[in-house]
């Protein structure tokens, strides 16, 4: 406890990104500190899980000093150590898990283990202090891609979800062949706010009537065959637009399929979270169809969208409210299940 | 007071405590192979509950930091980081391979740590602990021809020797019980170090993986730049 408030820490290091914060109450950031990997991996087109899960152990530790400085408390005050302990690559994970694990044996405090996905939604709680369950949420990133009923703290129902492609992964590997390069998705977001999104037409693909499901596979190869005529044909590529073009074959269909399971839900707010989340075009979109529906979106400022301690310390404080400490043997897992 | 050791090198996990007044050890070791993560801070727990021990007896936590599995190195190595970060203790590094000298006695000893593809992280040492083939990463071939070359007849010990029996055939081996890196053996060697004085910060203590990632050695090959132009030209020529 600080000043009568029961302090969480929140580690995060399922990706690229090592991150430690130090919550109050479940919903005050008193820090977040995030020490990104983007610029080790750019010069391989992507993330490489080893390097990552390397340069997390050799950073974490800085990490939790900084946190824990920058919120002016020390681990002697921390009342609740929350991880992520998947979904996410392994060996990254795994940094996370086993610090936390050895600051829980070492200064015996409880320990939660996190669902990444339910941190990207608790996000929210964060950015918006009277946001209670439930709500319907978007949640949108590198790796997932789902549209979800939150019915509480760290509960939802699956609605839908992508059958192959994450949105994140598409704009990341449409980046890479017109010459973006990684990161994908901030990179073609960029680029297209100088694109028109009518110059070129890739199907919208909407799967079966109803369906809340999503397919981007198809799309990425329609990008990759356009650009592949216009090189045999020795027409030059107006990057701006191809990007305009995705990005807008990308989001009507992201959008009215959100639209269409908030109203069969008859829910009246609509929470965004993940990486993908902070997208410009995406957050403009949303607001709009949400404004004329009179549905209130509720969409974190872009640094809490992308992986960081803090929405995992959100998510942590509720987790331990309800269901009390992991023990000693929680373990890391590639795949978690919302 | 007690180094608190970690071993997480290999299949097997470990965890031990060396008393600095009575040169007591005391050892748990996991039953389950690959589950370091799980289980390695609830048996130190366990074991601290054991020996009665807390966190203010410790002195130093050593890790056993490689070569051997990568995420095995990094579980026992964060893990060490972190403990003595939360206590304020210094770190001792113990490099794996090394830790088998102290089986030199009367005979040599030869380590290798599987790597696959005949490949090896190895080391030989003669009888009085000193270096035949200096720890590092060998074909198992030139292991054995170090080993032939200085006329010796090493027992052999490590990983590496379940891997690569076949190859071993008419070679001593070492008994299964005996045979591969332990959290004793971290600890034993911890302590020389610690008496010489040898810590570090839990900042510096730093995995010896003794290979770089597949993703730099094909950077710096030139082999990913082919792999990614193969992968396009394939595309265009659909």
């Amino acid at each position: 406890m600080k000043d009568g408030k029961f302090i969480t820490l929140g580690i995060e290091s399922s990706c690229d990104e090592t991150s430690i914060a130090v919550v109050a109450d479940g919903r005050q950031l008193m820090s977040d500190v995030i020490s990104s990997q983007i610029a080790l991996h750019t010069v391989f087109g992507g993330v490489v899980p080893e390097l990552a899960s390397r340069h997390h152990l050799q950073n974490i530790n800085s990490v939790l000093d900084e946190a824990l400085s920058e919120a002016g408390v020390t681990l002697d005050d921390v009342d609740l150590i929350g991880v992520t302990n998947g979904p996410g690559l392994i060996g990254a994970v795994v940094i996370g898990v086993a610090t936390a694990k050895a600051l829980s044996f070492a200064k015996d405090i409880p320990l939660v283990g996190v669902n990444h996905m339910h941190g990207h939604v608790s996000a929210n709680y964060i950015q918006y202090p009277d946001l209670e369950p439930p709500f319907m949420a978007l949640i949108v990133s590198g790796g997932h891609t789902n549209i979800v009923e939150v019915t509480d703290y760290n509960e939802c129902k699956v609605l839908g979800g992508t059958r192959d492609d994450a949105v994140g992964e598409a704009y990341d590997k449409v980046a890479r062949v017109i010459g973006l390069g990684y990161p994908g998705g901030p990179k073609v977001d960029k680029a297209a706010k100088d694109g028109n999104p009518e110059a070129v037409h890739f199907k919208r693909v909407y799967l079966e009537k109803d369906s809340l499901d999503f397919s981007f596979s198809g799309l990425k190869t329609a990008v990759l065959n356009y650009i592949n005529t216009e090189k045999m044909a020795g027409r030059e590529i107006n990057v701006a637009d191809v990007s305009a073009s995705f990005q807008q074959a990308v989001l009507d269909v992201v959008v009215d399929k959100t639209m269409m399971a908030v109203r069969n839900m008859n829910k009246d707010r609509l929470v965004i979270a993940g990486g993908v989340a902070a997208n410009s075009e995406l957050r403009r979109e949303l607001k709009e169809a949400c404004h004329k529906e009179g549905i209130r979106l509720y969409a974190p400022e872009p640094v809490l969208c992308t992986d960081n301690g803090a929405m995992i310390a959100a998510a942590a404080y509720y987790k331990y409210k309800k269901e009390g400490a992991d023990d000693l043997h929680l373990d890391a897992y590639a795949d978690l299940s919302l | 007071m007690y180094i608190l050791a970690i071993e997480t090198t290999g299949k097997i996990g470990s965890v031990a405590l060396a008393d600095l007044e009575t040169y007591k050890m005391t050892m748990k070791t996991t039953t389950e192979d690959m589950s370091h993560l799980k289980n390695l801070m609830a048996m130190t727990q366990e074991l601290f509950r054991e020996q009665k021990v807390t966190g203010s007896d410790i002195a130093a936590v050593a890790a056993s930091v490689g070569p051997g599995s990568f995420t095995g190195i990094r579980i026992g190595v964060s893990s060490a980081r972190a403990v003595a970060q939360a206590l304020h203790k210094p770190c001792i590094q113990v490099p794996t391979l090394d830790t088998f000298r102290l089986k030199c006695g009367n005979r040599p000893v030869a380590v290798i740590f599987n790597a696959r593809r005949g490949q090896v992280y190895g080391a030989v040492f003669d009888k009085d602990k000193k270096d035949i083939l200096k720890p590092g990463p060998y074909m198992l071939t030139d292991v054995l021809d170090a080993v032939d070359k200085a006329g010796i007849a090493p027992i052999f010990y490590g990983d590496g020797v379940d891997a690569y029996a076949d190859k071993l055939q008419g070679r001593e081996c070492a008994q299964e019980e005996d045979r591969y890196q332990t959290a004793t053996m971290t600890a034993a060697f911890a302590m020389d170090k610690l008496e010489a004085g040898e810590t570090c910060t839990y900042e510096e203590l730093l995995p010896d993986y003794m290979r770089e990632t597949e993703a730099e050695q094909k950077l710096r090959d030139g082999s990913l730049a082919r792999a990614r132009a193969a992968k396009m030209a394939k595309f265009r020529s659909k």
